[in-house]
């Protein structure tokens, strides 16, 4: 894993803020990341308070960066560790953060890494009607049974678009044919 | 027993045939059902009459009162004899009438489905294609083994859509499908066709 030279600088910076404060540093900075806190913390905190904000802006930044690249690379908290022993970074901390990184870090990639990604609409549900048609104003005695079928498709952003068509027997008997193929090639694979 | 109902203004129009030599009178037919099949020519109209040595308004307007003729008559799926008494109204030739049953018959199916394509609809499913991918990383995660399926369905109206599904979606889609098709096999639906015939 690479990091820059800034992120790994406020490694060494972390030496400049008192070793008390350290596990409340790693707590906002966990907190943050998994969505059940945020920046105002410091405020609330008497200890974060007193810290020089542009060395605390420079730490917290870097560790945040460390550890999103860690869970984008897939380390588990052992490489973690052994990745930040070769930076040079104080070993409590070290030892502080891969186990904080070890409890929390399925969670934060699932909040925040797998959600953006970017990809084409998403089927997420069908819907269908069978009618049998009997005349219309153009043409009588048809009597032929129709199939409507609606399948919702979900953006990114959460809209859902509705995607509607007709097909006759056979059409719905070739669709269902070429999904059967379609769910069958992942059954061959795993 | 079904038959259809020509205005005073369709008689007349119609009536014109008895007027003509056969050979003329089932060229005419021949134009009309071109007509329907949409190979609708003015000009054509003109040379016809023209060649024949008749008045061009009449032509056509017979014309139209055949195709209103054809028209019906497909539309409802008249049998021969229906067929026959409802041109009785406008007596034709036994000759004219003859050529009328028989373009009837040797058109009829074309005509419906011709009918049919521009009765109400929604649009029709043309295709569906799909892939199986295996998504690996992206910008912000790697070493991943997604399965994703991509598909692309085209419908009669031109619309091409792109989407995606996981197996678990498509495997439940296909069982509603399924299900679906189910439905035409089933008790119910043969009791319902019964009943409406």
């Amino acid at each position: 894993m690479e990091l820059s030279k800034s992120n790994l600088n406020s490694l060494s910076l972390l030496k400049k803020i008192p070793k008390s404060v350290h596990q409340e540093l790693l707590s906002l900075i966990f907190g943050v990341l998994l969505q059940q806190a945020d920046e105002t913390e410091i405020e609330k905190s008497q200890s974060l308070k007193q810290i020089d904000s542009t060395l605390l802006k420079e730490v917290f930044s870097g560790l945040i960066t460390i550890v999103i690249q860690a869970i984008k690379n897939n380390l588990n908290a052992k490489s973690l560790a052994q990745f930040l022993k070769d930076t040079n970074a104080p070993t409590e901390f070290v030892g502080l953060l891969s186990t904080a990184y070890g409890k929390t870090f399925q969670k934060i990639k699932e909040i925040h890494l797998e959600t953006t990604g970017f990809y084409l609409k998403k089927l997420i549900d069908i819907n269908w009607r069978m009618d049998y048609i009997i005349k219309s104003n153009k043409i009588e005695q048809i009597d032929k049974p129709v199939y409507f079928i609606d399948l919702n498709l979900q953006k990114k952003d959460g809209q859902i678009e509705k995607l509607k068509f007709s097909c006759d027997t056979n059409q719905l008997q070739d669709l269902v044919t070429t999904l059967k193929d379609a769910v069958l090639a992942k059954k061959t694979l795993k | 027993m079904v038959i259809i109902y020509f205005n005073n203004e369709q008689k007349e129009d119609l009536q014109f045939l008895q007027e003509l030599s056969f050979e003329v009178g089932s060229k005419i037919v021949q134009v009309s059902i071109d007509f329907f099949k949409g190979n609708y020519n003015p000009k054509l109209l003109q040379n016809v009459s023209t060649k024949l040595n008749l008045p061009q308004l009449k032509v056509e307007r017979c014309v139209y009162g055949l195709s209103y003729l054809f028209t019906e008559s497909s539309k409802l799926s008249l049998s021969k004899s229906d067929f026959l008494e409802s041109i009785n109204a406008i007596s034709p030739t036994k000759e004219i009438e003859e050529c009328l049953l028989e373009s009837y018959q040797k058109n009829r199916e074309e005509m419906r489905r011709i009918l049919s394509e521009m009765s109400l609809k929604l649009p029709s499913i043309d295709s569906l294609q799909w892939r199986l991918d295996v998504q690996i990383s992206s910008r912000r995660t790697s070493n991943e083994a997604k399965p994703v399926y991509l598909l692309k369905l085209k419908t009669s109206d031109n619309r091409t859509v792109w989407f995606q599904a996981d197996y678990n979606e498509l495997e439940s889609i296909t069982n509603q499908l399924e299900i679906a098709l189910k439905e035409s096999k089933s008790q119910h639906y043969k009791r319902i066709k019964k009943y409406i015939k």
